[in-house]
């Protein structure tokens, strides 16, 4: 177990930065994801700390000890990658041993570490198969098995649930961060999806074009995303985006000056001070509701399709020729014509340019 | 008078289905070249080669009766020392030049792996030797080895030691012949080690790299076995190959001293075409072929399990 530290961490590709001078300070024994659409440099910045990406500048530390230049056997680092891990020629136990015959390890230590393992990771049953019958469940558990059984400074995962059928990622999800507590092992996730992203982390890294947009805990990224794209990334289904008139005498939906909304007067400060006259409002499809009359933030829209998901009622409606999504509870009554109420407290502004407007 | 219109529709149908042959047929049809190619190439000479060899006779005297023998021929071929002795030189030689050959194959193939400047250029040049005739390939380390004034001998000389008989003597001419066989095919080895190394995917290279495993330790646990497959096969053909050299031994040696670097092939073709024992050499040919199937099946069974596990 180490602390993790990227010190303005940069890896070119030619001209383009895959990552683009990422500073991060992962404390021992923290879950951290790293979570970005594909191509944000989220892979590249784990390869990097892996060892099997040369940096083009900054430092890696691993309890304050520069490892930058050290080959990946040098680092103490675990990986499991996102499909094939396993050398297929080997069975599960020789698998999960190799590592320790890499380092030299007696056969009776590596028996005992073994047993250790296949306890741990609930994988005795397959210890002598090969990998290519089970299923990817399995062959991950014992993927990580492999990276853990000798006592990694930081583990490594790279999109490692991606193979998993979705009926046993939610499983393998829990189980993850269960053997993460147990074990306390520094690790360091990358995904796409922002769901694991959410239900793993300690905390998360969001990156977008090999910066970082944000780091903190799940809630703190979903309530108070930094930027548009922190809105847009994280939460299922998306937030909704509605551009909006700035005029002199207060907000209007760009598109219908008789539809006008209110907003907190740091919003409007702010974005007069930088001279805008179009901003954008954000909110959750959770926090539009419905209202029966009219009153402060309710506008009418018209309903576009409606569907039953489980026991939300997902619903599209048109709001001067935009497209809102809501979720509604299943017993709420929708007709063609609908007013929308957007609650003041959870309406988010931003600039055009995607910055947060107003206090955060 | 006026057709209704599905009638029409009927007439006009009914001959294309006509013209549509079963499916049966058809596959019948696009396996008849082949099945008849197969049939006269390989069926044809097969039955008769295996007929002939219980017969004794010989196709330079067509008009003496040909006396069945029946296992007469494989009785006296498999009595006859002489026989045991080619078939001995041939595993000797079989074992040196294979050995030279994947030695070499594999640590080149190896050095091959890693990306450098002219490698593409450097590895088609390798691949040169394969390309050349082996009767040509056999004339050209003749001279190389020729005692007098051999390249060969000239570059010992330069080390201190005197001349070396390398074609005169069987022990010499064994790893003489076995050097230029492999110098012709070792290229081959390197050729399917390259494709199989390179078909390792990248993540099992990277996870053994992070498992803290040394280059050695990866070539030995993963690369190689990984690899087994294909070189496996590389062996297999390298084995037949080899178990049937006949050009070299032809060029370089004639089979001399004496009869001391005939291998089984080359005894095959003397009393076929020496002596024109038609019957004896295909009894003779018929064994050759049970060695080599033998030693087929058994790599081909290896070779199943294998790629159940990969």
């Amino acid at each position: 177990m180490a602390k993790v530290e990227l010190d303005r961490l940069t890896v070119q590709f030619g001209d383009v930065a895959a990552v683009d001078g990422i500073s991060l300070v992962l404390n021992q024994g923290e879950f951290i994801v790293l979570l970005g659409p594909s191509g944000c440099g989220k892979t590249t910045a784990l390869r990097s700390i892996a060892g099997l990406q040369h940096a083009s500048s900054g430092e890696i530390r691993f309890d304050g000890k520069p490892v930058t230049g050290l080959s990946p056997a040098k680092r103490n680092v675990a990986m499991v990658f996102q499909f094939v891990s396993l050398y297929p020629h080997l069975t599960v136990r020789q698998n999960v041993a190799f590592p320790l015959r890499a380092k030299g390890v007696s056969s009776h230590e590596i028996g005992k570490k073994i047993e250790w393992i296949a306890k741990v990771f609930a994988i005795g049953d397959i210890l002598d198969r090969y990998p290519v019958g089970l299923p990817p469940g399995s062959r991950q558990k014992a993927a990580l098995a492999r990276a853990v059984v000798r006592d990694p400074d930081v583990l490594l995962l790279d999109e490692p649930l991606s193979a998993v059928d979705e009926q046993y990622r939610e499983e393998m999800r829990w189980e993850l961060r269960h053997l993460q507590k147990e074990l306390g092992i520094t690790t360091v996730h990358v995904t796409h999806d922002q769901r694991e992203a959410m239900s793993l982390a300690d905390r998360v890294v969001l990156m977008r074009a090999g910066r970082i947009v944000q780091v903190g805990p799940p809630a703190a990224l979903f309530n108070d995303p930094a930027d548009r794209f922190a809105a847009f990334f994280i939460g299922s289904p998306g937030m909704n985006f509605i551009d909006l008139t700035l005029a002199t005498d207060g907000l209007h939906v760009a598109a219908d000056q008789t539809l006008r909304v209110s907003a907190p007067n740091s919003v409007l400060e702010c974005a007069r001070a930088a001279g805008l006259n179009q901003i954008v409002l954000g909110i959750r499809p959770h926090m539009v509701e419905l209202a029966s009359e009219e009153g402060r933030g309710v506008l009418s829209a018209k309903l576009l399709d409606a569907a039953l998901v489980g026991r939300d009622l997902q619903a599209q409606f048109a709001l001067a020729g935009q497209a809102i999504n809501v979720v509604l509870p299943p017993e709420a009554e929708l007709r063609d014509e609908r007013r929308l109420r957007l609650p003041p407290a959870h309406c988010l502004f931003f600039a055009p340019d995607g910055t947060r407007l107003g206090e955060r | 008078m006026s057709i209704p219109q599905d009638e029409t529709a009927r007439v006009k149908r009914a001959p294309k289905q006509a013209r549509t042959l079963p499916d049966s047929w058809l596959c019948g049809l696009f396996l008849a070249p082949s099945g008849l190619i197969l049939a006269l190439m390989v069926f044809y000479p097969f039955f008769s080669l295996i007929y002939y060899s219980t017969l004794q006779f010989s196709m330079m005297r067509p008009r003496i009766e040909p006396v069945d023998v029946g296992l007469g021929n494989y009785v006296d071929l498999l009595n006859d020392n002489e026989i045991w002795q080619r078939f001995a030189f041939t595993g000797k030689f079989v074992l040196a030049t294979v050995l030279i050959q994947f030695t070499i194959g594999l640590a080149v193939a190896y050095a091959f792996q890693r990306n450098f400047k002219g490698r593409d250029f450097l590895f088609t040049l390798a691949l040169l030797p394969m390309m050349l005739c082996p009767i040509v390939v056999g004339f050209l380390w003749r001279y190389m080895f020729n005692s007098e004034w051999g390249v060969v001998n000239w570059l010992v000389s330069l080390v201190g030691i005197a001349k070396i008989d390398w074609l005169g003597r069987s022990e010499n001419a064994l790893w003489a012949v076995a050097v230029a066989d492999a110098w012709t095919w070792t290229p081959f080895v390197i050729l399917l080690a390259t494709a199989a190394f390179r078909g390792i995917p990248k993540d099992i290279k990277e996870s053994a790299e992070i498992d803290g495993a040394s280059p050695m330790f990866t070539f030995f646990r993963v690369t190689l076995p990984m690899s087994l497959p294909i070189l496996m096969i590389a062996l297999l053909l390298r084995l037949i190959d080899a178990f049937k050299q006949y050009d070299l031994f032809l060029a370089m040696t004639g089979g001399g001293p004496a009869s001391e670097t005939q291998t089984a092939a080359f005894a095959l073709g003397k009393i076929a075409f020496g002596y024109f024992h038609t019957g004896e050499a295909s009894a003779l040919a018929v064994i050759l072929l049970i060695v080599i199937m033998g030693l087929s099946m058994i790599f081909v069974r290896y070779l199943t399990r294998l790629s159940n596990r990969v």
